[in-house]
């Protein structure tokens, strides 16, 4: 979080996020290229580039894929999450050297354009066995390429979240290329049944978690909905007049930990109701940043704080504490008798909103 | 992220854990049964000293060499201009006067670089010859060389 321009706004957790990576990053390369060395001397050093950095890449690209639903399942591995981007550019570079060097090796010595030669040395498209797997690889990095490119918190403000969120998932669409460039490369020239389980295993991990995952975020989103939350028979004692108009059921007092919030998605508003200090706020859900789930993050020193990448608003008027200048909209709660009513009608950014007092 | 953006991500992995086990599967049902290995090129023949004939085409310059003794023949082609074509196969036809026409290969070129082939005793006895080079991958005859007494 930042009110000035910064290219990267180091903090110390970013130092030690990179450095770890850095030093996963040589450590692979250094024990990869030790291992062909020993057990393929007549490796050359343009192949061997070519393994290194290929199955580097992959690899990196199957943990960045992890940690989205790893962060859903398990909030232990947030810290991951908060600097995921340089793992995604770390690997587009390094995939960027296994593509260069392929491309020099296969398609550079002839007399023909090296690009166009990647795509007319081999035109079988019809068969999956003689397919010209090397293309995929190519359509993949130029995919990885716009998502770096446009990976800076720059491309982010001016694309808006939605936008760059959606322009990122193409990252699916380049894992589902690479999974056939490198299945298709593995049976077209190594056929080693051990790297077909590698990348099997790799596959189903992968798709379990992100499966899983998207499962349990239907079902909070489903409990989420109005039409879901379950009334209680208490409410029916209460003279439902004493709540005012527009608001509807939300939940108990003690559904809601302290310090923490309740996802509601009402009438279409998806909304974070917090509660604090014997109080409740509640404001749009959707962090400004990169729209995280703010009613999974918690109060930290008086503020909102996003799981994702820590930016924080006031839960009583959705503003970032000064000098950020980041907002979200507040809604109006009611408590009545320990039950939380909300009012789905968002206030602007930013509006100022009394929170509801408990037990008031 | 949006309950859309969401909704988007949920259909793509569900979809996805359809698909990409369909195309792992399919990859491995799609095995050779054969292992495909790059080729193998032995070391090259020594240079025969006395040379016949020399003939020019393209891209190539072909060389009809034969020993001191006159028994051995060879083949010796360079390549000018680095090809873009990764597998040429150099083939020699010859006619015989009681079995008509006949083709072998005699091994595959690189990209670039001088190449040798040594002819079997039977085949070095015809005078006459052709040598033709294919490009082996898409099956189209790259050049036609004729060497004549």
């Amino acid at each position: 979080m930042s009110v000035i321009y910064d290219p990267v706004h180091w903090t110390p957790h970013k130092r030690l996020y990179d450095w770890l990576l850095l030093t996963f990053v040589v450590l692979y390369l250094a024990l990869f290229s030790g291992l062909q060395v020993v057990l393929f001397p007549q490796i050359t050093m343009e192949t061997l580039v070519i393994r290194a950095t290929g199955t580097l890449a992959f690899l990196m690209l199957h943990i960045i894929l992890c940690i989205g639903p790893l962060c859903r399942l398990d909030k232990r591995f947030l810290p991951l999450l908060y600097n995921r981007r340089h793992f995604g550019v770390a690997m587009f570079l390094i995939g960027l050297v296994h593509g260069a060097f392929s491309i020099f090796q296969f398609h550079a010595l002839g007399n023909a354009d090296p690009i166009v030669s990647l795509f007319v040395s081999n035109t079988q498209f019809g068969s999956l066995v003689r397919f010209p797997f090397q293309a995929l690889g190519f359509f993949a990095l130029i995919i990885l390429f716009v998502m770096a490119a446009t990976s800076h918190d720059f491309w982010l403000k001016n694309l808006t979240p939605p936008v760059w969120k959606t322009l990122h998932i193409g990252v699916y669409l380049a894992y589902a290329l690479l999974l056939m460039h490198v299945m298709l490369g593995v049976i077209q020239l190594e056929q080693s049944p051990v790297l077909i389980g590698l990348i099997g295993f790799g596959m189903f991990t992968v798709i379990s978690l992100h499966v899983v995952a998207a499962y349990q975020q239907m079902k909070k989103d489903r409990a989420a909905q109005p039409s879901n939350v379950q009334y209680p028979i208490s409410n029916i004692q209460y003279p439902i007049s004493k709540v005012p108009a527009g608001f509807v059921y939300a939940c108990r007092v003690s559904d809601i930990p302290d310090n923490r919030a309740k996802m509601l998605i009402i009438q279409g508003e998806n909304i974070a109701l917090f509660k604090y200090d014997n109080k409740l706020s509640a404001v749009h859900n959707l962090c400004k940043h990169q729209n995280g789930p703010l009613s999974e993050g918690k109060i930290i020193d008086g503020c909102i704080t996003c799981p994702w990448h820590g930016y924080q608003y006031l839960p009583e008027n959705g503003q970032s504490p000064p000098p950020f200048t980041e907002k979200v909209c507040t809604y109006d709660v009611f408590v009545e008798d320990a039950q939380v009513y909300l009012n789905p009608k968002p206030y602007p950014e930013g509006t100022a909103r009394p929170p509801a007092l408990i037990g008031s | 992220m949006t309950l859309t953006l969401r909704k988007i991500h949920r259909y793509t992995w569900f979809a996805f854990a359809f698909l990409l086990p369909l195309g792992w599967l399919a990859a491995i049902l799609a095995l050779p049964e054969t292992v495909w290995q790059s080729p193998v090129y032995l070391g090259q023949p020594p240079q025969l000293p006395n040379l016949l004939q020399s003939k020019e085409s393209g891209d190539f310059v072909l060389n009809l060499r034969q020993d001191s003794t006159e028994q051995l023949k060879q083949i010796e082609i360079f390549i000018k201009k680095p090809q873009v074509n990764p597998s040429t196969v150099v083939i020699i036809e010859t006619i015989d006067p009681i079995k008509g026409k006949k083709e072998q290969p005699l091994g595959l070129l690189g990209s670039r670089g001088v190449w040798r082939f040594n002819l079997d005793s039977l085949t070095a006895k015809y005078p006459d010859f052709k040598i033709r080079l294919d490009d082996n991958i898409q099956h189209l005859p790259l050049r036609s060389i004729t060497f004549e007494r």
